[in-house]
């Protein structure tokens, strides 16, 4: 038999029922044999839930913090797909030294006033030097310097990046046949 | 337990200084949080990671138990978070902003969990079985304690997810009826309902329990 007040017994001790509500659930629940019976076990699972809200979880990993912010710099304007984003995870700063040597030689090789003949601003670069600048490594270069610059942030190589680096040769070695 | 180690887009990203925020943030008032949203509309990725150190915790912390696994609840909070990004543009406080985080944490979550049945994956108990052992406890009174954390976890995997959805929210959580109906777009009498249907179905199980062990 119903008597009105099963559907409010949490939120009576939740304190979320309306202040009329309350005061007739307490008038009832003394002489209501159900009510009083789930009151007992909904007090004592509040308990035992607030024991267990307030005992720690585990701490999110610190790596979530750098694929969270670098997730989130692909989608800022940025590809961020398939080979393109894969040379970008693994791009380290210590890889920028040949590429900008490559670049500094490309154009050394092309202003210098000893390589005869000297290219007009218009003519087609050789299909070696072409290449070269079509390299992804000496494009990606580019585009690190200028978000590093724009970001103003630190360093590259925290031992979480080396640890993505060497999860990922890992998962390459097993790829192999 | 499995990792990841990269995003599908992922690339290597520098450590900003971490912010210490005093305090919990939950309990910030609600504009500074909308005023970093709408920074972040404009790009500022710097107010993302504030936004980012600020309600990580809570956002891993809600996920891993509404998934039942901590390295999917994990996951879960870096799509979260993606999302937040990507939404900030059309971003109106309206609501307070914690309210709005857990409506797309909550979205998330319901549809992996959608994600998870249509490939027949159990959810897993692990995340509320953490439960450190008190040195002050007895073994006995340890071991009774892990043992009733895995029932409850067991008990709020087998929930429906909305009911799961605003039980977690409020016990946990510490989110207001009111709160929670925002958060699951809904009315506080259907909230109401929720937790109280949820709540009891938990007491029930560990009834159960105790009357068995
Ligand atoms: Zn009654």
């Amino acid at each position: 038999m119903s008597c009105g007040f099963e559907e409010d017994g949490v939120a009576y001790l939740d304190g979320e029922l309306p202040r009329e509500r309350a005061e007739a659930l307490a008038a009832h629940l003394p002489g209501c044999v159900l009510c009083t019976a789930q009151h007992a076990g909904l007090v004592r699972l509040r308990e035992q839930v607030a024991a267990l809200a307030s005992a720690p979880l585990p701490l999110p990993s610190p790596g979530l913090r750098a694929r969270v912010l670098a997730e989130v710099a692909g989608a800022n304007g940025s590809p961020g797909t398939g080979l393109w984003a894969w040379l970008r995870g693994r791009l380290q700063p210590w890889m920028l030294a040949p590429a900008l040597a490559g670049l500094a030689a490309l154009a050394w090789l092309a202003w210098s006033p000893a390589s005869p003949p000297s290219p007009s601003l218009d003519a087609p670069l050789p299909a070696w030097a072409a290449e070269a600048t079509e390299e992804p490594a000496v494009l990606e270069a580019a585009l690190v310097m200028d978000e590093l610059d724009e970001l103003r942030l630190g360093a590259l190589e925290t031992p979480e990046d080396l640890e993505v680096i060497s999860a990922l040769d890992e998962l390459e070695q097993e790829g192999r046949p | 337990m499995a990792r990841r180690t990269l995003a599908p887009s992922g690339r290597n990203f520098p450590r900003a200084p971490v912010l210490n925020v005093p305090g919990n943030a939950m309990n910030a008032p609600p504009d500074e949080d909308c005023a970093r949203m709408a920074r972040v509309a404009r790009g500022d990725t710097r107010a993302f990671a504030e936004l980012f150190d600020r309600h990580q915790a809570s956002v891993v912390r809600f996920a891993t138990r509404f998934v039942g696994d901590a390295a999917r609840g994990e996951e879960l909070a870096q799509d979260i978070f993606v999302s937040l990004f990507r939404a900030a543009p059309r971003y109106q406080p309206t609501a307070r902003f914690k309210t709005w985080l857990y409506r797309v944490a909550t979205h998330h979550c319901l549809n992996a969990r959608r994600g998870l049945a249509a490939r027949a994956s159990s959810v897993g108990s692990e995340p509320l079985a953490h439960v450190p052992a008190d040195p002050s406890h007895s073994p006995h009174a340890v071991a009774e304690g892990r043992e009733l954390a895995g029932v409850l976890s067991a008990g709020l995997a087998a929930l429906p997810e909305r009911e799961r959805a605003a039980f977690t929210l409020s016990r946990f959580e510490g989110l207001s009826y009111r709160e929670v109906a925002e958060a699951l777009e809904t009315s506080e009498s259907a909230v109401k309902s929720l937790v109280h249907r949820a709540t009891v179905a938990l007491a029930g199980r560990v009834e159960t329990h105790g009357r068995a062990a």
